[in-house]
């Protein structure tokens, strides 16, 4: 670790785009980059600087994070470029602050199915639209996921382990891991991510965490059966080669608590709502003419 | 650039060498003869030292981590990775420099994407010649079987890659003949490198400057023809 510990009230100066920020306090740290909370000097909003050594990591995760910044499932990205701290360069990306917990901290009891699940969706979500664009997530983690209280909304953030459909996983934690588990290669691809997810699915319900150097792979497997978790089996057993058909297999879920009816009322609204903002910003394109 | 080949050694102890000297200078001497030198400390609650991790990869221009054993496999694949990138990045800047007289960093983020492509092609198809040096001492010992399976995990991984990789293992100390001991030979051959892993075994003190150096040596014994990139560009 290399990135050095900014104190608050440190200035972070854009070497290009000029823009300033001032250090509140530190959010985390990992590998090769540490995480600011920090004031945006011009807005007068907090973001988050991810500052880091390794320049062509954090570029590409920009890049990926850009992919995904039209939906709600990753923090907005603002700007990347160079600051120079105690003479010497690093890349920081600006984002948007993300206030909540991750999930780790959710993981020392069972939860109920049905908030699992619902989180799982939106996880499983977020993957698709990644795995459109070409990418894997490979390191799904609690410490990963934050969920966002304010906005009731689930966020997936550091896409560093992100890479490229077909490439080898770089980034992996044993337990989300298929290869670890002895069941599969660390070639990234969707069934990599569904099999993160599905053991993730595994873990809320079960309150704990497992591990490959000390357990049995088909044990897992039963206890799924136990729970009446196809799903989680189908996963784990990598018989989805697509995100969105576990999607399916998961909203279909009897323990979602919502039964059919009232996700049918659920959908029809969600189609006036977006009718309405559709022909919203068509009349405002038509006023304006932006 | 088809015939440059990245040599990197991956140190991996869970103790402070108590025999033969500064480890760090022996890691500055690999760097300069072209060798990267990654560390990975495994902690334990009786794990002191681990100061001399950091130090060993800061000379050798490499990565380093400490983690528990359980995470040795996916530590050893992460270090490589990072190593050739940050690797890769260091020459494809300094011959950025020779032809047009700026580093990346002078190139303005939004046009950093090129380059970074090619790094990252380059990061697929290099070869890598890769030495895993493990400490088989005192409290290593019960962690060897978690070794092996690490360094077979890490070889299962790099396979993914299109470029070509040899894998070496190398352990220390040697009992009471010497610093070090071949445990196989580089190879590019899965099951070659399983048999041949059966001869990790627990031995006595804990060597790490010697053992390092014989490693170098050993690279110097088996050199490619080919010149390695990194022994043009980067000292
Ligand atoms: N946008 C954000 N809003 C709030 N907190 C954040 C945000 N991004 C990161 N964090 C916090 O900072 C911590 C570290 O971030 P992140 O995981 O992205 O960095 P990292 O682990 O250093 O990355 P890498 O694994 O690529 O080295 C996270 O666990 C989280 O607590």
């Amino acid at each position: 670790m290399t990135v050095p510990k900014l104190t608050a009230g440190y200035e972070v100066t854009g070497r290009w785009n000029k823009k300033k920020y001032a250090v509140i306090s530190q959010l985390g740290k990992g590998g090769t980059a540490r995480v600011y909370l920090a004031l945006d000097k011009v807005s007068g909003n907090n973001v988050a600087l991810k500052i880091s050594e390794n320049f062509s990591s954090l570029n590409r995760e920009y890049n990926i994070m850009r992919l995904l910044s039209a939906n709600k499932f990753s923090p907005q990205v603002y700007e990347i470029d160079d600051c120079k701290i105690m003479g010497k360069f690093y890349n920081y990306i600006a984002m948007e602050y993300i206030q909540g917990t991750t999930l780790k901290m959710l993981i020392n009891q069972p939860i109920e199915p049905k908030t699992a699940l619902s989180i799982i969706k939106f996880i499983a979500i977020a993957l698709g639209i990644l795995h459109k664009n070409g990418y894997i997530y490979c390191d799904l983690k609690p410490e990963n996921i934050i969920y966002d209280k304010r906005k009731s909304r689930i966020v997936l953030i550091d896409f560093g382990g992100a890479v490229k459909k077909g490439s080898c996983v770089v980034e992996y934690t044993p337990v989300f891991d298929r290869s670890s588990w002895g069941i599969g290669t660390r070639r990234a691809d969707e069934s990599y991510d569904i099999f993160a997810l599905s053991m993730l699915l595994m873990i809320l319900l079960k309150g704990e965490l497992y591990n490959p150097s000390k357990q049995e792979f088909y044990k897992i497997i039963k206890e799924s059966d136990v729970l009446k978790m196809e799903p989680i089996k189908k996963g784990l057993l990598m018989k989805y080669s697509n995100i969105w058909e576990f999607y399916r297999d998961i909203k279909s879920m009897k323990n979602t608590g919502l039964n059919k009816e009232y996700d049918k009322i659920l959908n029809s609204i969600l189609v006036i709502a977006i009718s309405i903002f559709l022909g919203i910003i068509i009349a405002a394109y038509k006023i304006i003419g932006f | 650039m088809d015939n440059g080949m990245i040599n990197q050694i991956i140190l991996v102890t869970d103790g402070q060498s108590n025999i033969g000297g500064d480890p760090a200078l022996a890691a500055y001497e690999a760097a300069s003869q072209g060798i990267i030198v990654n560390a990975i400390g495994i902690i334990d609650p009786s794990s002191v030292g681990m100061q001399e991790i950091k130090d060993i990869a800061k000379a050798g221009n490499g990565q380093y981590q400490l983690v528990q054993i359980e995470d040795l496999a996916s530590s050893m694949v992460l270090v490589t990775h990072q190593s050739v990138q940050a690797t890769l990045e260091q020459i494809v800047s300094s011959q950025l420099k020779q032809l047009i007289g700026s580093e990346v960093g002078d190139i303005s983020p939004k046009k950093r994407g090129k380059v970074f492509e090619f790094i990252e092609r380059l990061q697929d198809e290099i070869a890598l010649k890769c030495l895993i040096l493990t400490d088989t001492s005192g409290s290593m010992s019960n962690k060897l079987q978690a070794a092996r399976e690490s360094i077979i995990s890490l070889f299962k991984s790099l396979e993914i890659r299109s470029g070509k990789n040899l894998i070496g293992v190398m352990s220390f100390p040697n009992g009471s003949s010497g610093y070090t001991k071949i445990i196989s030979p580089f190879t590019d051959n899965c099951s070659e490198l399983e048999d041949e892993l059966l001869k990790l075994q627990p031995s006595g003190n804990t060597p790490t400057a010697p053992a390092l150096r014989a490693a170098i040596s050993y690279f110097l014994q088996t050199k490619e023809d080919n010149n390695g990139l990194l022994e043009q560009f980067v000292v």
